[in-house]
């Protein structure tokens, strides 16, 4: 109950349309990443075509040539992949893409589930960021962060492809390690004139982890998955 | 290749023959190269799903440098080539030995 009030759903749309950050739907019409990837595309688009009439037609490599193929090879493609990573890097902080593998689809149904009381699920209703509640919450998890520097966050796509999580019986996905509480903090200063009672007395555990703030008995269980603790058979179409 | 008579004419003819296959060649692997990356990179803007995006931003660009490269590095080669060829012009004996001979 930290922000809550009755009316707050209504009252924050209002709030949020106003100060929408570019991935709000429906306030800026086009949306920012579709419009870089539709730039990327011509971009790519636009390469291609240079570098295709240079393999067939084989026109002499001078100046103007040249010119041309620096531009399809250079210029063009680096736009293309530019403007594609910043797409790209939007795309996996939504929702739909952690839910493309099917292991993470009873998770991302439970948010989208108007009546599940889990708290994920009461996180991902807001505009500012209930599309990339995912992410949001589980941030240093940084998938694709920098995916080069960040080879750590690969382990995931590892262990998707590695394991055979539709085998019956299989765990269901678990924390690499504890869940940081910093991540909760980092939104709720936690403290303040309503601070709850529970607050204070675990206030070094909570800082210093030993106390999650998403356990059972606090505010957890976060997702109500549970009863898909067996991953059911693959969801149509969700895998790759 | 109006020089092709004399001596040293046929050596840098068949010099400057032999550069320009060169650039030629590797002017089109880098083409070749650099559609295979396109097509990463397109597939991931088609289809933003964790495996195209992650091709896309590994190989993907891996590819698409190593082509910019290659064409880079084959125009450097073809101006190095011209250099020298019209270097040894104004001094035909500095050709390597072996050349000459040709
Ligand atoms: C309110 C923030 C919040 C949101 C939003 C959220 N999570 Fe979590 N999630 C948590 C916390 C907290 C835990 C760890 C609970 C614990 O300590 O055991 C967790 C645990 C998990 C786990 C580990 C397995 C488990 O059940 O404990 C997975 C997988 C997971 N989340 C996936 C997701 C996915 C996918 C989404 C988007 C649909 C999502 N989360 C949205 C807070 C969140
Ligand atoms: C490539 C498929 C795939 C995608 C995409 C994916 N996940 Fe997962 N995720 C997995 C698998 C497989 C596990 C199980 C790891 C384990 O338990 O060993 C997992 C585990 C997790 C966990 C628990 C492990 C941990 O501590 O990190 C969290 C949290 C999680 N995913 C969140 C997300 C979020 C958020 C997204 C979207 C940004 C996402 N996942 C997208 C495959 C995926
Ligand atoms: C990105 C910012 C953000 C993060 C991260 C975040 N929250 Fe929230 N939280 C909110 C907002 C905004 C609301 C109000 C949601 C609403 O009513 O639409 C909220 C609501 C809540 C509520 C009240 C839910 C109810 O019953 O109405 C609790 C409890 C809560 N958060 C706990 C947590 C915990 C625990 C974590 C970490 C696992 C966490 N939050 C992470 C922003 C955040």
């Amino acid at each position: 109950m930290l922000w809550h009030s009755p009316c707050s759903a209504d009252h924050a749309r209002g709030e949020v349309r106003r100060r929408a950050p570019s991935h709000a739907r429906g306030i800026v019409t086009f949306d920012f990443p579709h419009l870089l990837n539709l730039g990327a595309l011509i971009c790519a688009a636009a390469s291609a075509v240079v570098l295709l009439w240079y393999l067939i037609r084989r026109p002499p490599l001078n100046r103007s040539t040249r010119v041309w193929l620096f531009a399809g090879l250079g210029p063009l493609p680096i736009a293309a992949a530019m403007a594609g990573n910043v797409s790209n890097l939007e795309v996996t902080k939504k929702r739909e893409f952690c839910g493309s593998c099917h292991v993470m689809v009873p998770y991302t149904d439970d948010v989208k589930n108007p009546e599940s009381p889990g708290l994920a699920a009461k996180h991902s209703k807001n505009k500012w960021f209930g599309d990339e509640s995912c992410y949001t919450c589980h941030a240093d998890y940084g998938m694709f962060g920098l995916v080069v520097t960040k080879i750590g966050g690969m382990h995931h796509v590892w262990d998707y492809y590695t394991d055979d999580w539709d085998a019956p019986g299989h765990r269901p996905p678990k924390l690499y390690k504890p869940y940081n509480n910093a991540s909760c903090t980092q939104c709720h200063a936690s403290s303040g004139p309503r601070e709850p009672l529970e607050h204070k007395v675990h206030k070094a555990g909570i800082e210093s982890g030993a106390v999650g703030c998403g356990k059972v008995g606090c505010h957890g269980p976060p997702h109500r998955v549970r009863e898909h603790a067996v991953v059911p058979e693959k969801v149509e179409g969700a895998k790759l | 290749m109006s020089e092709s008579t004399s001596e040293g004419g046929v050596t840098r003819a068949k010099v400057a023959e032999h550069v320009s296959e060169t650039v030629e060649k590797r002017a089109r692997w880098a083409c070749y190269l650099s559609l295979v990356a396109l097509g990463f990179i397109g597939w991931s803007l088609i289809s933003q799903k964790p495996l195209p995006v992650i091709f896309a931003m590994t190989i993907g660009q891996l590819l698409g440098t190593l082509s910019l490269l290659l064409f880079l590095g084959s125009i450097a080669l073809d101006v190095r080539a011209r250099y020298k060829i019209k270097r040894t012009d104004l001094m035909p004996s500095s050709l390597p030995p072996s050349k000459q001979k040709d």
